[in-house]
């Protein structure tokens, strides 16, 4: 790992933050609590992220992060249990069969509430400015459907990961946000400044 | 005054060590990463300490784990969850057990009132 254990640790709680704020908005439109996992900081290849992912036929969101940094941020659940959760989320009586326009954009808005919330924590605190491409809403396997083509082959990508349930559903997914190696040197120095200014203010 | 921090984090650690600092200079602060050792602590300390501080999301335990094994040796109002992640469930967690809730942004503002009260003994 090329970061520092404290600037792993800082990059996690960044990390931890911004999907915690989200969650806080996320749970006010569910009426139900947003039961978030510990972030993990991950090295290794695609096939390390979707550890936990129990299903083959993985729904989600990806959403790709330009600026200073690029990556790419995605929410992944299995089909069913993304069905259960946009049910839960619009309030229908029965989970819905098949996904239509309205569910697909509520799923888009869904992951960029989270999206925008861990970026804003890392411009916040990195003192940098991200943007964030349109979310796309993918149905199909993981990785080959879900990691943009610079990152599928890659043996060496970080990726920071959080496991999220709702209270009253057997519904689980994942927030994964999947950073480039080339960007890490640059990352570690706006790490080690933002201590610094913690620790000096 | 001991204040007890316990936080899976040490960014988080040292914020809030640099905020209680600030407030309390001649406060000692009692850092761990391991809920584990913190509870240790609070049920060995715990006529020293005077002020815990616990984070809610830790893998090994969560923040209400830890505050219920420690509810017994202190005051509800001795006690505080800190998270980011402010979503009702968890802060209704909280107030039944009767101790306080603070939130990562802003915490020196919210930790200033509640410890000028426990240092004069009103809390």
């Amino acid at each position: 790992m090329i970061l520092t254990e404290i600037q792993a640790d800082i990059i996690k709680e960044l990390f931890n933050r911004g999907v915690g704020k989200a969650a806080v908005i996320l749970s006010e439109m569910l009426s139900s609590q947003i039961i978030l996992s510990v972030p993990q900081l991950v090295q290794g290849t695609s096939h390390d992220i979707s550890d936990g992912l129990t299903e083959t036929e993985i729904m989600g969101i990806k959403q790709k992060f330009d600026g200073v940094y690029h990556g790419e941020a995605m929410l992944l659940y299995g089909h069913r249990s993304c069905l259960e959760f946009i049910g839960s989320l619009l309030g229908y009586q029965e989970i819905p069969g098949e996904f239509g326009y309205f569910e697909r954009e509520t799923l888009s808005e869904f992951g960029n509430i989270i999206l925008s919330s861990c970026l804003c924590e890392f411009e916040n605190a990195l003192g940098c400015k991200l943007s964030t491409s349109t979310p796309l809403v993918v149905s199909g396997q993981f990785p080959k459907d879900f990691l943009f083509a610079e990152n599928f082959s890659s043996q060496d990508l970080l990726s920071l990961n959080m496991n999220f349930s709702l209270s009253n559903t057997s519904f689980t997914g994942k927030i994964s946000l999947v950073l480039n190696p080339n960007d890490l040197k640059d990352m570690a120095l706006r790490l080690d400044a933002y201590l610094e200014r913690i620790l000096a203010a | 005054m001991k204040i007890l921090t316990i936080d899976d984090s040490k960014l988080a650690l040292l914020q809030v060590e640099r905020v209680i600092k600030d407030l309390v200079p001649n406060a000692e602060v009692i850092k761990t990463q391991d809920p584990h050792k913190g509870v240790e602590i609070a049920k060995t300390q715990h006529v020293e300490i005077g002020f815990v501080i616990v984070d809610y999301n830790m893998e090994a335990m969560t923040g209400i784990d830890v505050i219920d094994a420690i509810l017994p040796c202190f005051k509800a109002t001795q006690l505080s969850l800190l998270t980011a992640n402010t979503q009702f469930a968890i802060k209704n967690e909280a107030e039944k057990r009767g101790i306080h809730f603070l939130s990562k942004d802003g915490l020196k503002e919210q930790l200033e009132n509640i410890l000028k009260k426990i240092l004069v003994g009103t809390a």
